[in-house]
């Protein structure tokens, strides 16, 4: 999607003081794409140690418990580093990511994601029905995320 | 070094594999792609572990547990990060072969192979016997802050080589 609306957002956003410096100052964007990365690191392995303790619970609501207890902080403190970085790439680069088709699917798939997480949080608490395949769904929606990610620098 | 490297370098850059990633549209992003998945797969899980061996987090798990439930996690992961890692080298090797990033990341995994190597010989048979972090020696943690420290190096100069390198298809 490219509609004139958007890419004069994004020239808007090119043209503010924060996004010249960024644009001026070349250290900026590799220095944020790996605190990116890093956080990525974290969501990835948080995500996948909590469906992981879902899926080999056994009924040990216990120890599921513990485990999305630990992790989900671990969740919430990857994300707010990424939406922080992602930001500043935005703002740095607005064309190269918000009119960029593989930024938009990776959104999208960002977007599932956290619905897919908060549902089975809240959802594991209660009936337990749906856990399973949410992990599944969840875990296949964050590799969405790193794949369309990686495809933003080739389309 | 380059000169006894080069004939090699360009077989392997002539190879019909290598040509293919090279030319191929999609080809080189879905290697990048899956390269950038198994490599945050092993920061990861080894960053826990290493947390968890320094007492920083996790201090309720019994550290022989916590470690091998990330072992298979960060060797399917590096297996993953490996194959990748040379498709993308062999698709444009000379010029890897050259950036001193890409350089200083192989260097860097070499020291976490023997900060590794190390722990296991030193540690890997008594880690059964450490409940909690506190009983562990202080070279044990040594090797984990290490250990810490290397993995960011790589991802440090992984993502840098893209801001040195020009790849087969894009600019980033």
């Amino acid at each position: 999607m490219r509609t004139s609306a958007l890419l004069n957002l994004c020239s808007s956003i090119e043209s503010t003081p924060m996004s010249l410096f960024i644009q001026k100052t070349p250290w900026v964007v590799p220095l944020v794409q790996i605190i990116h990365i890093f956080a990525i690191a974290l969501i990835l392995i948080s995500s996948l140690t909590i469906y992981s303790a879902v899926l080999k619970s056994n009924n040990d609501q216990a120890r599921v418990n513990k485990t999305l207890q630990q992790f989900t902080t671990f969740v919430y403190l990857s994300l707010s580093i990424l939406f922080l970085s992602g930001s500043i790439l935005i703002i740095g680069e607005p064309a190269r990511s918000l009119a960029n088709e593989a930024f938009q699917i990776k959104m999208l798939f960002l977007l599932s994601a956290l619905i897919g997480n908060f549902y089975l949080l809240k959802q594991y608490k209660t009936t337990q029905i749906l856990s399973r395949p949410l992990c599944y769904l969840t875990l296949f929606l964050w590799l969405g995320v790193v794949f369309s990610g990686r495809w933003i620098a080739y389309v | 070094m380059q000169s006894t490297l080069l004939p090699f370098l360009q077989w392997l850059i002539d190879t019909p594999l290598a040509i293919a990633i090279a030319e191929n549209e999609v080809l080189f992003p879905w290697i990048e792609a899956f390269h950038v998945l198994g490599v945050t797969l092993v920061f990861g899980s080894i960053v826990l572990v290493d947390l968890r061996l320094l007492n920083v987090g996790f201090r309720d798990r019994e550290i022989n547990q916590f470690c091998s439930q990330y072992l298979s996690i960060t060797w399917i992961a590096f297996l993953l990060s490996l194959v990748t890692g040379g498709l993308l080298f062999i698709s444009n090797a000379i010029s890897y072969a050259n950036n001193s990033n890409f350089l200083f990341k192989i260097c860097l995994l070499i020291c976490a192979g023997i900060n590794m190597s190390i722990f296991q010989h030193l540690y890997g048979k008594k880690l059964s016997h450490w409940k909690v972090s506190n009983e562990l020696p202080v070279m044990a943690k040594v090797g984990a802050t290490c250990s810490i420290l290397i993995w960011t190096g790589v991802i440090i100069f992984g993502r840098l080589i893209g801001f040195s390198l020009v790849p087969t298809l894009s600019n980033s």
